[in-house]
């Protein structure tokens, strides 16, 4: 007969960590438990563009330096403003990386 | 009004009051080369669809440690065959959302985006429904519903990956070993036994003697039970 194969406990949750995360959409990063749970996001460059419905109009690429400020739990806000009045009231866009 | 087979931009911040509606033209070219994640409700659903246990689920139609569902060599989902897709009452949450998809920010608020279609989509965009409607009539509610107490769970695993972590045990020491099956007995393809809920289920009732129980609701109370108390035996 076989012998059962054993893992350790910490193992064990880690794997089922892992699992539930993965389906239930969380990330789960290789030292979740030790307070890092979540793998942040690196991003590399990003680029503001402007469509009109599928023709692109405009392309900025944006700064190394902006694009560092991206990570989980920033906060991305997009204002316009008219004689340096913010205008676009309660519609600003917002976005949100990560939990 | 409504359009077809337009590839729109990505919208991402629609919310419930939002105008939409999307009419599906069962062309199936959103059901080709995607990585559809399987929880254990979605699993347990496909199971009682299929008329097989969840362990035939995952062992059958499932890959990447029973996390998505397979495709096949074509790149169309396993489910899918001539007249559409096979599991359709019971499809998981991801293919009802299509082409919606909910976003929960930092601050634990969902949104949701409008995903670019395929160019061979022929689905019809509208704005005659909202996008709470649209959830509604694509059945999500009890999808969402267990999604959040497999959530509230996962929390609970994540918080005892802590407490294992900061108890600082002697390595190699007996009690820090467990079966790897200890609590189900699932295939050990599986990332974890417990996302197993037939597999789960038989082993607890079996330990408690006990009849397994036919409704869907009971089975993932005992599943969550089980996953409960066999962290709390840690």
């Amino acid at each position: 007969m076989s012998k059962k194969k054993e893992m350790s406990r910490r193992e064990a949750v880690k794997l089922a960590a892992a699992a539930f995360g993965s389906v239930l959409g969380y990330g789960v990063s290789a030292e979740a438990g030790s307070g890092a749970e979540r793998a942040d996001i690196k991003v590399e460059k990003m680029c503001f563009k402007i469509y009109r419905k599928d023709i692109l109009l405009t392309t900025l690429p944006l700064p190394p330096n902006v694009c560092g400020d991206i990570m989980t739990g920033n906060k991305l806000l997009l204002k316009h403003y008219r004689n340096d009045v913010l205008a676009n009231g309660a519609d600003i866009f917002s976005w949100s990386w990560g939990e | 009004m409504d359009q077809a087979g337009v590839s729109t931009a990505l919208v991402f911040n629609l919310k419930k009051d939002s105008p939409f509606s999307f009419k599906c033209q069962v062309c199936s070219a959103c059901c080709h080369n995607k990585a559809i994640r399987v929880a254990p409700y979605e699993a347990l659903r496909l199971a009682r669809n299929l008329k097989i246990t969840t362990t035939e689920v995952y062992g059958v139609y499932t890959e990447e440690g029973g996390i998505i569902l397979r495709n096949k060599p074509d790149g169309s989902c396993i489910f899918l065959d001539s007249r559409g897709c096979g599991v359709h009452p019971d499809r998981p949450l991801v293919c009802r959302l299509f082409p919606l998809g909910q976003i929960i920010d930092c601050q634990g608020a969902a949104k949701y985006a409008s995903m670019p279609l395929h160019p061979d989509c022929l689905g019809l965009f509208g704005t005659d429904g909202t996008v709470e409607s649209y959830l509604e009539s694509q059945g999500t509610l009890p999808y969402f519903q267990y999604d959040q107490v497999y959530s509230a769970v996962y929390k609970k695993i994540i918080g005892k990956l802590s407490g294992l972590k900061s108890a600082a045990e002697a390595p190699g020491h007996p009690s820090d070993l467990v079966e790897a099956d200890s609590g189900a007995a699932a295939p050990g393809s599986l990332l974890s036994p417990w996302l197993d809920i037939d597999a789960s289920v038989a082993s607890c009732c079996r330990r408690k003697r006990r009849e397994k129980p036919e409704r869907l609701d009971e089975i993932i109370t005992l599943h969550i039970q089980a996953l409960e108390e066999w962290m709390a035996g840690l």
